[in-house]
């Protein structure tokens, strides 16, 4: 019931937050976003040795 | 290669795969229709009743469509055990290659009729009707050539929950989403005053006009927009928190995930409050273009990375706290060598537009970050192979030559502007090292970067979640496309021919199992390239 509640909540204003506005280019967010989406890759892959 | 539970089979048929035989189709039908119909004018199309409905809710149904596809691809992504099952055809439909050729040939004659009643101004909504079901009816049984539909049912029936849930989610973000934005006014003020106080810190004599939002020193001002306010990056931090609590957060607990998202969105507003008050300083200091143009685009982004990656270590953190059994232990990081000297290029690259106007001057941040990553996991790489054939140099001429022609193709030009004013107007020796420095980065170390975290990782993590333990020589129909979509997206409105070429060096390094075949041929691609700008002028493809 959370992980829905937290999908809608966290979807809203993914959405609302998709506004254009003159500061955010595509470019800049792609690279953002490729950084974030690389970094919690990375860190999810860590793993305990032994 | 055999069938296994859910795991998409290597494809080995004598024929060429239906799929490739579609996009040979498919490219030959956009060349002919480019050469059909290119210079023709259908602005006045803008008188369809139809088009203006679709001009408006287009974009509502793009931001529904990101955010089902990265609920989607995340929860999908977290189930490690999850691989699409084979679905495309044998051999290609003949049915519906058929049907997909009346189709096209009936969007032609449809496509003429739109160019007539858009000059003489007189206009059918029938035809721009017909004109957009015959463009899906093609697009439509393009697809079923080599997916049938039994099929692709039996993909998405598995998924239905997942998919609706994430649809209904979507549907509610955007809705909310639109009317959340009366709290950008109370939040825009707010935002005006903190900006105030931190430049006091710094500037005696600020200037501050509440009733325009308008911002200072005596010698540079700005305005604060609604979208400056903040609320944007607070709500991508909601987006990004959900993420990050399916992915790490649910080890830590309902209780401390939030405590640490509170945290997480207080600094990314501060953050936010301190870089308008950095470009208000840098503006301050004689360089207005830097801080209106690449400070004002990067700074927030910047931000947000930075607070993201913190949320995202310290959750990290107090999780191996919480677990025993990790806590004692040293970790180790196999991504990290593939992964990290890309994202250093990425990182580098934002802070080096952060501080551009126009040109970026700053491209040695991105050589010497390359370089720095790629020492520090040196190590690593001599368990990779490295070995070249004589297909590499093939494989990146090819991609040369498809990425020039898309570019004709799509844009009806390669030729650029010239040379960039900025670059032109630097001294001799300033250009000289510029150069060397472009050059070098996009021949010998971005072609390394990017194979490794591509080809090395990426390919290889969507065979398996356990990538190590995936054979260099092993690919799937799945991992070939989905990391080179990824790829192609990276190289923003190219993105077809970055797929292409992902898929083309996905094929080099998989052919013989070696990484030094991908470098080769991406580093060929890249070293015609520039040849290619540095001859014809052709800028705007760097």
């Amino acid at each position: 019931m959370t992980r829905i509640v937290l999908m809608f909540l966290a979807a809203s204003v993914g959405c609302f937050a998709a506004t254009p506005v003159p500061e955010i280019d595509a470019t800049s967010a792609a690279s953002a976003l490729t950084l974030i989406t690389g970094g919690l890759m990375m860190v999810r892959s860590r793993r305990n040795r032994g | 290669m055999n069938a296994s539970s859910g795991r998409l089979t290597e494809i080995r048929h004598a024929s060429v795969h239906p799929i490739l035989v579609v996009a040979a189709l498919l490219i030959v039908e956009a060349l002919a229709a480019s050469l059909i119909f290119d210079g023709g004018d259908i602005s006045a199309a803008r008188g369809s009743s139809l088009l203006r409905f679709i001009a408006i809710a287009a974009p509502w149904v793009l931001r529904w469509l990101i955010v089902f596809v990265a609920l989607v691809a995340t929860i999908l992504y977290v189930r490690a055990e999850w691989r699409p099952p084979s679905v495309t055809r044998s051999r290609p439909s003949r049915r519906y290659a058929v049907a997909h050729f009346a189709a096209a040939a009936v969007v032609v004659a449809v496509t003429s009729q739109l160019y007539a009643a858009a000059s003489s101004g007189r206009w059918s909504e029938a035809i721009v009707a017909a004109w957009l079901t015959s463009a899906l009816a093609t697009a439509a049984t393009a697809f079923l050539v080599v997916f049938p539909l039994r099929a692709v049912a039996d993909l998405v029936w598995p998924l239905r929950g997942l998919l609706l849930g994430s649809a209904a989610a979507a549907l509610f973000a955007c809705a909310a989403g639109h009317l959340a934005r009366i709290l950008w006014e109370p939040t825009r003020y707010l935002t005006f005053q903190v900006v105030g106080w931190l430049l006091s810190l710094f500037v005696s004599d600020v200037v501050a006009i509440p009733e325009k939002f308008e911002i200072g020193t005596n010698r540079f001002t700005v305005l604060i927009a609604a979208e400056c306010s903040g609320l944007e990056g607070l709500g991508l931090l909601v987006v990004f928190g959900l993420l990050w609590w399916i992915l790490f957060g649910r080890s830590l607990g309902l209780g401390r995930s939030l405590m640490l998202f509170a945290l997480a969105a207080v600094t990314l507003y501060v953050l936010n409050a301190a870089r308008i008050v950095a470009l208000l300083l840098i503006g301050h200091a004689g360089a207005h273009d830097i801080a209106l143009g690449g400070f004002h685009s990067q700074a927030g982004w910047i931000s947000f990375a930075t607070v993201a990656f913190g949320l995202t270590l310290v959750g990290r953190r107090m999780s191996d706290r919480t677990d025993a059994a990790s806590a004692s232990t040293d970790t180790d990081n196999p991504a990290a060598p593939l992964l990290m000297p890309f994202l250093a290029f990425i990182a580098a690259g934002m802070v080096a537009s952060a501080f551009s106007s126009g040109f970026e001057w700053l491209y040695g941040l991105r050589v010497g970050a390359m370089l720095a990553a790629l020492w520090y996991f040196r190590r690593a790489y001599k368990e990779i192979a490295w070995r070249v054939t004589w297909h590499a140099p093939m494989v990146g001429a090819v991609v040369f030559v498809l990425w020039i022609g898309l570019e004709w193709l799509l844009r009806g030009t390669v030729r650029g502007t010239g040379i960039p004013p900025q670059f032109a107007s630097a001294d001799a020796p300033v250009q000289t090292l510029w150069l060397a420095l472009r050059i070098a980065g996009a021949t010998i170390l971005v072609p390394v970067v990017e194979e490794l975290a591509f080809r090395g990782y990426l390919l290889r993590r969507f065979v398996a979640a356990d990538f190590e333990s995936v054979p260099a020589t092993r690919w799937t129909a799945w991992a070939v496309f989905a990391s080179s979509i990824l790829f192609g997206i990276l190289h923003g409105e190219r993105w077809v021919a970055g797929t292409l070429a992902g898929a083309l060096y996905a094929w080099a390094a998989t052919r013989r199992g070696s990484m030094g075949d991908a470098v080769v041929a991406h580093s060929v691609t890249n070293a015609l390239l520039a040849l290619f700008v540095l001859y014809f002028g052709a800028w705007h493809l760097w």
